[in-house]
């Protein structure tokens, strides 16, 4: 192989994900006449907020060496407990709070199986995943039911001054989860778990505490995004978690393939959830079909995956 | 990308709690089912007679070969979440030939199941050679595979098969019900392609330990990827004995295969552990089928026999763990 094409298959690893959402830009501005408007872009931004709180759980966990599918299920769980919970009265704090407690305990359950247990990451979050599913529909039995507490909606519909609230939490949350993970101690500690556990352990870094924490703080990410989608939606909708379930691992992966080089990080999974945003809204703005839509999903899912993938030159096996 | 975790080796003290542990695991399954379908049995004596027993023949061997193949990913090491959807492909394609475009039948079956095995190669050179993980690759290409059957077939249900084809699901020769004669079949031939013949030995090796197997010269990435091509074969299998027995096809056709044939193949690798791994999913099919239609007999509702199958799964992850990570040396 010769100097420059390794340069650049070295730029596409690198900088793949940011070169393909610029042509993706400029090719919805210059096809569509309302894509660059700054209502549409403050929307993309807005859509983007539950997917992005949900895709940094994720990334958190992925940054750790483990993955955690419990998401799936968790947002729409969490979806019909806040709804029934505003329906039937509650306050809009006590109603999240309950909500986050639901999250962390189903990160608990996370860390029982894969650090307690030693089970597959992959397989114990699967199995929470139908453990949720499950629970929604035995506690929701399919009802929809709609929110109508002005408080509660204000978290998506609200302005601070100018700027509408959901844009101020996804900046807030990723500056804070960044700033966490890359200028902390315990941040980096997380890291080092994921690169190698044997060394980090031999460090003395007390590896299984740390994995619980990880799944933990996951879960409340995730309960707090569901939340989100949850008000964003307007309602409880059955299995409202499962239609995440792509766009968040998609978002999460096209971050290895920005900034990091292979490897999971926040602001790559930003940028990774705006990409997968701005892709639907224009195929919206575009009048395609609904069916392009899990066709667009998987093959972003596959390309990022296989370049954050590709250079491993080793099979990777799923043990159960 | 995630770890696997570093196996905690606990030796049991003596023989005898070894072997008795060995034993309650193989057997706690059997004697699960058998209480169950001694209390179904007593409640409603409907559930053992012989027509009821046909039934859950049937519906087994609708969802048996998926499970099949989903058992030799497991055995690779790998896993395959697309198979629902590559049963509902290949049946789609196999049916909108026969029906809409008039294929003879063996052309229509062979292109449809032609069309399984393509797919099920694509997911084998993800694994293998762009070195994706097997679990979120079978993912994606599950989504691709909901969007183009949607794009090719514009979500529409197809009916009026010939009749050739309806009998494959519906016949009986010498009053045996085809599929169940298939199903024998197809249980003969992978049972001993997984015990007797090299692919089927290297693929259990490769699960057991790839390191090992790279060393001894296997070409493990070839191995695997016949692993996935079998699954993709199987699979659409299924789907097309399941739209012969519907009498028709529509997009989420194979929507159900997955929970079901994973939980069948996790079940068929502990039974036997992770040994004989064909009969062990056949009697997992057979446990998981029974469990379900018992359950719709006594008039559980839909979401709690949903509930049973989801534990089922963990309960059969677990035990497999079990037997796999504090028994070791007992099995292998």
């Amino acid at each position: 192989m010769s100097r420059t094409e390794s340069n650049l298959g070295q730029l596409i690893i690198n900088y793949g994900a940011i070169i393909a959402f610029l042509v993706v830009i400029i090719f919805f501005s210059i096809s569509t006449e309302t894509f660059f408007r700054l209502g549409n872009l403050q929307n993309i931004i807005i859509q983007s907020t539950a997917l992005g709180l949900c895709a940094f759980g994720l990334t958190l966990v992925l940054i750790a060496g483990e993955i955690d599918f419990s998401y799936g299920g968790l947002i729409g769980l969490v979806g019909a407990v806040l709804a029934s919970m505003l329906a039937h009265g509650y306050s809009a704090l006590s109603a999240t709070l309950v909500c986050l407690l639901i999250g962390g305990a189903s990160g608990l359950l996370n860390a029982l199986l894969v650090v307690g247990f030693n089970l597959s990451s992959f397989l114990a979050s699967v199995a929470v995943f139908f453990l949720c599913m499950g629970a929604e529909r035995v506690y929701s039995h399919g009802v929809t039911v709609w929110i109508q507490n002005r408080t509660m909606l204000s978290l998506v519909q609200g302005h601070i001054g100018p700027v509408p609230i959901p844009i101020v939490l996804l900046l807030g949350f990723s500056f804070v989860c960044w700033f966490l993970q890359t200028q902390t101690r315990a941040g980096q500690h997380v890291r080092a778990i994921g690169e190698n556990i044997q060394a980090a352990r031999e460090a003395g870094i007390r590896t299984s505490l740390v994995k619980s924490v990880v799944f933990v703080l996951a879960g409340l990410l995730f309960a707090f995004a569901g939340c989100l989608e949850t008000l964003r939606n307007g309602g409880a909708i059955m299995y409202a978690g499962k239609q995440l379930l792509l766009f968040v691992l998609a978002a999460s992966f096209l971050g290895t393939a920005t900034f990091k080089a292979g490897k999971a990080n926040f602001p790559g999974t930003l940028v990774g959830a705006f990409f997968l945003i701005t892709l639907m809204n224009g195929f919206t703005l575009l009048g395609m079909k609904f069916y392009l839509i899990p066709l667009a999903q998987g093959l972003i899912l596959i390309a990022s995956v296989a370049i954050s993938s590709m250079r491993r030159k080793k099979i990777e096996q799923v043990k159960f | 990308m995630p770890t696997v975790a570093e196996p905690r080796a606990k030796r049991p003290e003596s023989f005898i709690v070894r072997r008795l542990s060995g034993f309650s695991i193989r057997y706690s399954i059997f004697l699960f089912f058998g209480l169950f379908f001694a209390v179904v049995a007593f409640l409603r004596p409907n559930f053992i007679s012989l027509g009821n027993i046909y039934d859950i023949l049937i519906e087994a061997s609708l969802v048996i070969f998926v499970a099949f193949g989903e058992a030799i990913v497991i055995a690779a090491g790998a896993v395959d979440l697309s198979l629902g959807n590559i049963a509902g492909s290949g049946a789609m394609i196999a049916c909108a030939l026969l029906s809409v475009r008039e294929f003879s039948v063996p052309a229509g079956l062979s292109i449809g199941i032609g069309a399984g095995v393509l797919i099920g190669l694509i997911n084998g050179v993800f694994v293998t050679r762009l070195y994706m993980n097997s679990l979120i690759a079978t993912l994606g290409t599950m989504f691709m595979l909901i969007g183009l059957l949607y794009m090719v077939t514009f979500g529409q249900t197809i009916m009026l098969l010939p009749d050739a084809f309806t009998m494959l699901g519906t016949g009986s020769i010498l009053k045996i019900p085809i599929p169940i004669i298939i199903m024998a079949f197809v249980f003969l031939i992978c049972h001993l392609l997984m015990e007797k013949t090299k692919y089927g030995r290297t693929i259990q090796l490769i699960g057991g330990n790839i390191e090992a197997s790279r060393l001894s010269g296997i070409n493990i990435k070839n191995v695997i990827l016949f692993a996935f091509v079998a699954c993709g074969l199987l699979a659409t299998l299924s789907g097309i004995l399941l739209a012969a027995r519907q009498g028709l096809a529509n997009v989420d056709l194979g929507e159900r295969f997955l929970l079901q044939a994973f939980t069948a193949a996790m079940l068929g690798t502990v039974i036997f552990g992770g040994r004989n791994v064909i009969v062990g999913t056949f009697f997992g099919s057979i446990f998981l089928i029974s469990l379900i239609n018992g359950m719709t007999i006594l008039g559980v509702g839909p979401e709690w026999i949903y509930f049973a199958q989801g534990s089922l799964l963990l309960g059969a992850i677990l035990l497999n763990y079990y037997s796999k990570r504090v028994l070791p040396g007992l099995y292998r």
